[in-house]
């Protein structure tokens, strides 16, 4: 079926990352860090990834870069397959997709003024002009007389703008954000936020939005997709999976993060989800999340369940989703 | 002006704090006459942003501050007795009977090189001399399990890599309670947490305090956790307090430009713009004179008086103390913040 938006923009088909893990004697094990993962994403869109520590996230932003070792499966960018592309190709590639980090503080080069730091992918690319440079530190809210000092001297939010600022020099049109806004203080991360709605707005910018953050995702991302140990269990338009979570792990996370209202928290049922994520090295059969399912049945043990449409646009990837959390637990 | 006995129901008494570091230009005022009470029981929590003084505060409560920073002047009285006037072995074990203290990561204050188990004996006989290693070790399974640790005698064995984030608080947990401490101290313990795990450490947290009746002081940036947790709360900015009262009060109708635009700028379900406050914290050496909260503040522009003098605590008609000259009209102007962003 033709998709109206046209051709994505980033095109991730089946992705599968594997490493081996010796432990010293007997058989190497292999962990599957992304385990037959698809998404793909639009030009204008945002594309929300959630997920726990471990859940994967880390290592699938590292595959879109030629950083994690693929061992199945596609990345598409604009068209082009770039699943195990090379040097040349990767410098290409950096014309279509940048990154920004977490980080805002150890990802720019502490010895470089600010200007310097946004000019540099355009030196590497050969086509650097003080200007455009300029033009951009002002778009993202640094002026001129800031843009020859040197990271140091400027706060968190502030080096995220500069970030931002060098992730977009090339003029990219895939931003991978990971974790943009979780070093930010509650004040600062809004105007962030602000600034990449603007600039998405103004570009067309299509984003990877990585966060474990829920309220952060649910505010900026189109569509959502939650991770769990290697694969997608739920995706979706991100009001429907928020208003209507139907993995019992989406409403596990939705469940267990704080809400900033005293007469609301105060009323709300206790969270239900026990246990820790489980090793990769040795998942659970069947379904990774059966362990601390709180409707796990036998069925869950014995095959893998696949992600499936419930609604149009609405998937996961579990054999009972009807049954309310709370209902199996009692 | 305060009454001198413990019994009022006052468990810790912070009267005009202030805390300075020293540089080789003289001091720099870091936390800035900083007074505020713990009640028997209680659970207080201390909100602000990064470089707020925070943590900073609650650091001198327990006699912590790093090298370079010192309290200048002010008092810290726990039961009645000053804090600042112990000698450090004094100190020591009021931290260690009186007071319980769980931090952020557990991880930098445990010997990577030593199995959990013993780690955790050696500090139970710390504070219990006499009792043997084996009645320690004991000891330690039984806060282990408390705090809901599965296999504590397997686990013991272990070393501090090999227990996950959410084990390893509920460690520090169960030791900051294994002396049945009366004042809790908490920084930010769920941080480095997932979600899932934070909401399991908090309940923990909530009922192993709830066993042993003590007070806690919670510090953290998450105003969630603050709503879910505190009873009270107290909100810093740029190392001095600006807005304290009962938690649900606060956030019904803030008395303060800075917490309202605090709560203004909680994510909400829409997918309108963020309430973002203007412009970003000023560094305790570039304070503002006055109000140090008044070059972002909509209530401030144009005002002398908040470029001046730096406001006091006071109580207002929404039932909480703010420092703020012109807080009345925030009370008044519901819709004050829309207006200026």
């Amino acid at each position: 079926m033709m998709d109206v938006r046209g051709e994505p923009l980033l095109d991730i088909d089946d992705l599968r990352v594997q490493f081996q893990v010796g432990s010293g004697f007997g058989a190497k094990k292999v962990v599957k860090a992304v385990d037959g993962v698809s998404l793909s994403l639009h030009s204008g869109q945002t594309l929300g990834l959630v997920g726990e520590s471990g859940c994967g996230k880390s290592t699938l932003l590292r595959a879109l870069f030629g950083l994690s070792p693929v061992a199945g499966g596609k990345i598409t960018v604009a068209g082009k397959d770039v699943t195990h592309a090379g040097r040349r190709e990767r410098r290409m590639l950096s014309n279509h997709m940048q990154m920004v980090f977490q980080d805002p503080y150890s990802a720019l080069d502490p010895r470089m003024t600010v200007h310097e730091i946004v000019a540099e992918p355009l030196r590497v690319a050969g086509r650097y002009n003080s200007r455009e440079v300029e033009e951009l530190l002002d778009r993202v809210g640094v002026s001129a007389e800031m843009s020859t000092r040197r990271p140091s001297e400027f706060s968190g939010g502030q080096r995220q703008r500069v970030g931002i600022a060098r992730a977009l020099a090339l003029r990219p049109r895939v931003l991978i954000l990971d974790e943009p806004v979780s070093a930010l203080d509650v004040s600062i991360q809004a105007q962030v936020l602000n600034l990449l709605g603007d600039l998405q707005q103004e570009f067309g910018l299509a984003y990877l939005f990585v966060s474990h953050d829920l309220s952060v995702v649910r505010h900026i991302a189109d569509e959502i997709a939650v991770m769990y140990l290697g694969r997608i269990v739920e995706r979706g338009a991100a009001d429907a999976v928020f208003r209507g979570p139907e993995h019992p792990y989406t409403r596990s996370l939705l469940a267990s993060a704080p809400i900033a209202d005293p007469t609301r928290s105060r009323q709300r049922p206790p969270r239900t989800l026990a246990g820790e994520p489980p090793d990769a090295a040795n998942p659970p059969s069947g379904c990774a999340f059966r362990s601390r399912c709180p409707q796990a049945q036998d069925r869950c043990a014995e095959q893998l369940p696949q992600l499936r449409e419930s609604d149009p646009g609405h998937s996961r990837a579990c054999f009972f989703p009807e049954i309310p959390i709370r209902a199996a637990a009692s | 002006m305060f009454d001198k006995s413990a019994d009022d129901g006052v468990l810790l008494r912070v009267k005009n704090l202030v805390i300075v570091s020293e540089g080789p230009d003289g001091d720099v005022v870091i936390v800035d006459d900083v007074s505020f009470e713990v009640r028997l029981g209680e659970v207080l929590c201390i909100v602000g942003e990064s470089g707020s003084g925070k943590s900073l505060t609650m650091l001198a409560v327990m006699g912590l501050l790093p090298a370079g920073l010192r309290v200048d002047s002010g008092s810290i009285e726990l039961r009645g007795r000053d804090l600042l006037k112990l000698s450090e072995n004094e100190l020591r074990a009021v931290r260690g009977r009186e007071i319980g203290m769980i931090f952020q990561d557990p991880m930098t204050s445990m010997n990577p090189l030593r199995r959990v188990g013993s780690q955790l004996a050696e500090a139970v006989r710390l504070h219990q001399r006499g009792l043997s290693r084996r009645d320690a070790l004991a000891r330690v399974y039984e806060l282990l399990r408390s705090v809901g640790v599965p296999q504590p005698e397997t686990r013991a064995k272990a070393f501090p890599h090999q227990w996950s984030g959410g084990m390893r608080q509920r460690a520090m947990i169960a030791m900051a309670t294994a002396n049945d401490p009366v004042l809790l101290i908490a920084d930010e313990p769920t941080t480095a947490l997932d979600v899932t795990i934070q909401s399991q450490v908090m309940d923990s947290l909530a009922s192993t305090r709830e066993k042993i009746g003590s007070a806690m002081v919670l510090i953290t940036h998450d105003l969630g956790l603050a709503a879910e947790n505190a009873s009270r709360i107290a909100i810093m900015y740029s190392g001095r307090l600006v807005e304290t009262g009962d938690v649900a009060d606060v956030f019904r109708q803030p008395g303060h430009a800075y917490t309202k635009g605090l709560l203004a700028s909680v994510l909400t379900g829409s997918r309108e713009r963020a309430y973002a406050i203007p412009g970003s914290p000023p560094s305790p050496r570039d304070r503002p004179g006055g109000c140090a909260f008044a070059p972002r503040c909509p209530l401030a522009q144009g005002r002398t008086r908040c470029q001046e003098e730096v406001p006091v605590l006071r109580p207002l008609a929404n039932g909480t103390l703010a420092a703020c000259h012109f807080a009345e009209e925030l009370l008044a102007n519901e819709s004050m913040l829309e207006l200026s962003s």
